[in-house]
């Protein structure tokens, strides 16, 4: 269509020239991030802590952060719309879990040896996900590997199945098809793993499948050999944009699942506590075997936990699969998350 | 027309850069990245911070106001005003 392809042309064009006068506005607005950026790239690969944290011309580098303001180290000041990826529904420096640390500080940060509030705070998540045991982590990297370790423990299966585009974290068996080139990504109903790092063994790659979202008959075929122990995925994808499930996917997904013994997994770091109370879980109302959060449910502290069934749960139990961490439902992190629920049940409740 | 739509969930939305809805990663891929990055550096120079790209991402948190959760929704149609003159 020559019309519209004119018109893409002219979009195009436009775009061009805005990005253009853009990029020399931005530097000359940020010139003191651009320093701290050329200073920190001596002692820090990139000049960041992760390389999600890096992006072109060079991040803003940031002084403060309140409720939903951040400000740079030039002074500009930001409405935040990106709150930590997703980790910051509370706000930054909800004044509830500010209160809360601030409590805590004067009782410790770290015991190493168990503290009420765990119990507290996995009994709030026993309510609200459907899943009767839960243990905490560090960070949503954390949950999702102990998640998959436990639906292999149980299963006494090595595969796993994820989808092409999918990202849970990062350790080695989900960095692969975070977003492949498509010259090195197979076709699309069948596609083939392409690793996202180097140090990932062939081992690895041979364990995790890879299969395209909202294709039930991919999930089918990927689990047919009952050789897979875990599908992991999220309900509605949050790492592409948003990529909701089609009618009757998630419900295909629990069939085919359970009718093949692979736990299903729910990668809920990012839809947790933002898609509703209950996750989005319990808005599509669809019952996994496992769940994983993180971001959110910890008010903007480092947090991780995965809940599961009983029978999955009951692996830790007996000792048969470790899981292990130092840091793990520290009393400072339980504190913060805590406190998350009073101010973002007020408002899930005022959007129902 | 301008290939692009909005897409919720709960508190999290994004602005997507095709004119079909996504259905999985392949068609991720076909979203205009440099519609997307223009987008993205005329907000960030109007104090509207987002991830960059396509992976434009909002969350609203408890704390935004009213005026600044709509904020974002002013640049854009800047943005798309300039873009479409
Ligand atoms: C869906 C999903 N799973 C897992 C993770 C990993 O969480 P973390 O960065 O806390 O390790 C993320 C982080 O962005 C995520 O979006």
């Amino acid at each position: 269509m020559a019309t519209h392809s004119t018109l893409r042309n002219d979009l195009a064009e436009r775009a061009k020239n805005i990005t253009r006068r853009e990029l020399q506005r931005y530097a000359e607005s940020t010139k003191g991030s651009q320093a701290a950026t050329a200073r920190a790239r001596k002692v820090m690969p990139m000049g960041v802590p992760s390389s999600f944290q890096y992006y072109d011309p060079h991040p803003i580098v940031v002084r403060s952060a309140q409720a939903a303001w951040m400000e740079d180290v030039d002074g500009n000041r930001y409405v935040d719309y990106d709150m930590g990826f997703g980790a910051l529904f509370a706000g930054h420096m909800n004044p509830h879990v500010r209160a809360a640390i601030e409590e805590q500080l004067g009782h410790g940060t770290l015991y190493v040896t168990p503290c009420e509030s765990n119990t507290e705070v996995a009994e709030l998540l026993v309510q609200r996900y459907g899943l009767p045991m839960w243990r905490f982590t560090n960070s949503g990297t954390e949950a999702t590997m102990d998640a998959i370790r436990v639906a292999r423990g149980v299963t006494g299966r090595e595969k796993i199945v994820k989808v092409e585009g999918g990202y849970h974290g990062h350790h080695d068996e989900v960095m692969i098809s975070m977003k492949p080139a498509l010259d090195l990504a197979g076709p699309a109903d069948a596609p083939v793993g392409v690793p996202a790092t180097a140090g990932i063994t062939a081992a690895v790659l041979g364990d995790t499948v890879v299969v395209p979202y909202n294709d039930a008959d991919a999930l089918e075929r990927a689990l047919a050999a009952n050789d897979v122990a875990a599908f992991i995925v999220e309900p509605v994808m949050e790492n592409i944009g948003i990529c909701l499930p089609q009618p009757g996917y998630l419900e295909a997904v629990r069939e085919i699942t359970r009718r093949h013994g692979t736990m299903l997994i729910f990668d809920e770091v990012k839809t947790g506590i933002t898609a509703g109370w209950d996750g989005a879980t319990g808005v599509l109302g669809v019952q996994p075997d496992l769940v994983c959060l993180a971001k959110s449910i910890g008010g903007g502290l480092p947090i991780g936990a995965f809940g599961g069934t009983r029978e999955c749960m009951d692996e830790i139990t007996t000792g048969r699969v470790l899981h292990l961490g130092t840091y793990n439902g520290n009393p400072l992190v339980m504190a913060a998350a805590r406190a998350v629920p009073a101010p973002c049940a007020r408002e899930v409740r005022r959007d129902r | 027309m301008i290939p692009a739509h909005t897409v919720q969930f709960g508190a999290k939305g994004c602005v997507t850069w095709t004119v079909d809805p996504v259905r999985n990663y392949r068609d991720y891929k076909t979203a205009d990245a440099d519609l997307a990055f223009a987008q993205w550096i005329h907000g960030i120079n109007r104090g509207i911070l987002l991830p960059p790209g396509l992976d434009e991402q909002w969350l609203i948190s408890v704390m935004h106001t009213e005026e600044e959760a709509l904020r974002y929704a002013n640049v854009f149609e800047e943005f798309v005003d300039e873009l479409t003159a």
